[in-house]
């Protein structure tokens, strides 16, 4: 079905990590009115796979995030982690399989205990699960491990607390703890996005790192596509708006040839740096600029209240997501699929 | 064991370090000894001698004599053993229903919460004083705890509301949420992560209701409702100013202000102690000064 992420082609069928299977999302918000953060939205991780998933804010992204982090129950569909579904009836999922789904928020500041040090937050989870054998072996483990994210010298950072770290070190501390448990992947919602820019090359590469040597798949949620690419490299990537999957396919694929406007839309609102190239470039005239009210979503396609290319169709008729024909991978939730009438 | 007495040793010199914080930490230590030790050390003796009556401060009696002709030094350091106690039952127990209430309140939400935060809205309307006036006049207090007991009744609300404050706005907070994911427990996450959060709130508060308690119990005994000893510092104000006329004699000015400076000070104290205590909890705090 989809291609699987690197080093897995044409082996067995595997189960995915993460599977979400018609999951949607309803809060309800003042006024007796839903708002719908996930439609139907159905997603599978694959074992060592980086899955990037892109949209505005108030797409929904985060949402998905937090199902598949089995904190959030949705209102409708199926999560399963590694086949076992996460609420199933009754029973309560056995810790060890819940526990190979682990987080890195946004926000390090709010992730970390604010009257611990590192050393405190660090070592906690491996006396609870006792990994680790005596104190010495516990102190041995969080310097490792601090050695690991590249935070050096480990002595030196073993006794701060999250306040004296800058945004970059604590996103790495964050990092740190969303491995002590070998989890097979992490849902990483926003983690560069607080951070310098100078610094997010460096943390994107630690992750891209875990994901290399420890076989974590990396679910990256974010609104930055640069990020998303230079992360994501041959991986796959989501495209979300107003809670549905709108496209989906690979990275690379997707960015060179967007089969839904709303990514077209998205490529080309990033600036570019050469001043030729930006001013020949010709913005697509989205109709409006705002999303509309979630609350009171559009009728037929989600999007064309703000797709310049919609037709008669588009007002009625909800798309499906569905493969293109020149690449069954890529999926897109358009009537034209790229063949619009410009 | 190691580690604890490291954290004691490392607290100290935390406190020590700022100045205010550790004369506070001494008078603290200087009260709880005269309360603890003084007794023993210094007899009591209430034999009245009215020939001795109203004696300004000498070497012999260091603080002067009261109307009988008592030594007021001796009565003021086993005073000190009531006024201790019951500063530290009124804590003990405020704290007590305050934690209780405030994480059932900040845990259940809902109706329960609505209905706790409705009460604690009327105790923190009603001003605390007369109401502790006359729940002292109605209960038949005998001994120090119980006072503080009936004390405890009206300390808590406060720091029940800050407690569920906190427990609502921690909870959120997304190291919660990398705790639960990690599958910790509910009890590992409630006293290993939240917790350590609000000890500082705890403490500070417990230092509050014991300075409270004192003014409230010195309060109520200055109005006599409370006779429980007479070397109690608010027996002895109450009986320097409406029993024995001393408030007329000149010399007998010891006598009125010895209770009162010894209020003052271990109240001033208990205020310098709990700010370096707010400094020792709070590393933002600790690593700026």
């Amino acid at each position: 079905m989809f291609q699987v992420g690197r080093g897995e082609e044409g082996g067995p069928v595997m189960t995915p990590i993460i599977e979400l299977a018609h999951v949607c999302m309803e809060f309800a918000v003042p006024g007796g009115k839903k708002v719908c953060a996930a439609r139907d939205v159905s997603l599978e991780i694959n074992k060592g796979e980086v899955v990037a998933v892109v949209g505005e804010s108030g797409c929904g992204k985060s949402t998905i995030g937090k199902i598949c982090l089995g904190v959030q129950k949705p209102t409708a569909g199926e999560v399963l982690i590694d086949g076992k579904p996460v609420w199933g009836r009754g029973l309560k999922m056995d810790h060890k399989t819940r526990m190979a789904v682990q987080v890195v928020h946004q926000d390090s500041y709010v992730s970390l205990n604010p009257v611990k040090t590192l050393y405190q937050t660090l070592s906690a989870p491996f006396r609870y699960y006792k990994i680790s054998k005596g104190e010495a072996d516990t102190e041995k483990k969080v310097i490792d491990l601090l050695n690991s994210v590249g935070l050096n010298p480990p002595e030196y950072f073993i006794g701060k607390y999250p306040f004296q770290l800058s945004g970059g070190q604590r996103q790495r501390v964050s990092i740190a703890r969303a491995t002590i448990l070998d989890p097979k992947v992490i849902i990483a919602d926003e983690p560069v996005s607080g951070v310098d820019a100078s610094l997010k090359i460096s943390i994107l590469d630690l992750m891209r790192r875990l994901n290399e040597e420890k076989g974590i798949a990396f679910l990256y949620i974010t609104h930055d596509l640069a990020t998303a690419r230079y992360f994501g490299r041959e991986g796959r990537m989501v495209v979300m708006y107003l809670g549905s999957i709108v496209e989906q396919g690979g990275i690379n694929e997707l960015i060179f040839g967007p089969a839904h406007p709303y990514l077209e839309a998205l490529l080309h609102a990033i600036p570019s740096p050469d001043p030729k190239k930006s001013k020949e470039k010709t913005g697509i005239p989205l109709k409006n600029l705002e999303m509309p009210d979630p609350a009171e979503p559009p009728t037929g396609c989600l999007f064309h209240p703000r797709c310049p290319y919609a037709e008669k169709i588009c007002e009625t008729g909800r798309p499906v997501l569905e493969s293109m024909e020149s690449d069954p991978a890529h999926l897109a939730a358009c009537h034209f699929k790229g063949k619009f009438r410009r | 064991m190691k580690t604890l007495w490291r954290n004691i040793i490392e607290s100290l010199g935390i406190i020590s370090r700022n100045r205010r914080a550790f004369f506070g930490l001494l008078g603290v230590v200087f009260f709880i000894l005269m309360a603890t030790a003084g007794p023993l050390i210094i007899p009591l003796n209430m034999t009245a001698d009215y020939v001795d009556r109203f004696q300004p401060p000498s070497l012999s009696h260091i603080l002067g004599t009261d109307y009988a002709g008592r030594d007021i030094f001796q009565q003021l350091v086993h005073g000190s053993t009531d006024i201790m106690l019951i500063a530290f039952s009124t804590a003990l127990f405020g704290i007590l229903l305050a934690v209780i209430i405030g994480i059932l309140a900040g845990l259940s939400g809902g109706r329960v919460d609505m209905l706790i935060m409705r009460v604690i809205d009327v105790f923190l309307t009603v001003p605390a004083f007369p109401v502790m006036a006359i729940f002292a006049a109605l209960f038949r207090i005998r001994d120090p705890v119980t006072f503080g007991l009936v004390l405890a009744i009206w300390s808590w609300p406060g720091l029940a509301r800050a407690i569920r404050s906190q427990i609502l706005s921690l909870r959120k907070r997304e190291f919660i949420e990398a705790a639960e994911i990690m599958g910790m427990s509910t009890s590992h996450i409630m006293f290993k992560e939240l917790m350590p959060n609000i000890i500082p709130y705890i403490t500070i508060n417990f230092i509050n209701i014991a300075r409270g308690a004192i003014t409230a119990s010195v309060g109520i005994m200055l109005l006599g409702l409370v006779p429980l000893s007479v070397t109690n510092w608010g027996m002895m104000l109450n009986l320097a100013t409406f029993q024995t006329g001393a408030i007329y004699v000149p010399s007998a000015l010891s006598y009125l202000l010895s209770p009162m400076i010894a209020i003052i000070l271990f109240q001033y104290s208990l205020i310098c102690f709990g700010g370096g205590i707010d400094e020792m909890f709070d590393p933002r705090l600790r690593v700026q000064s």
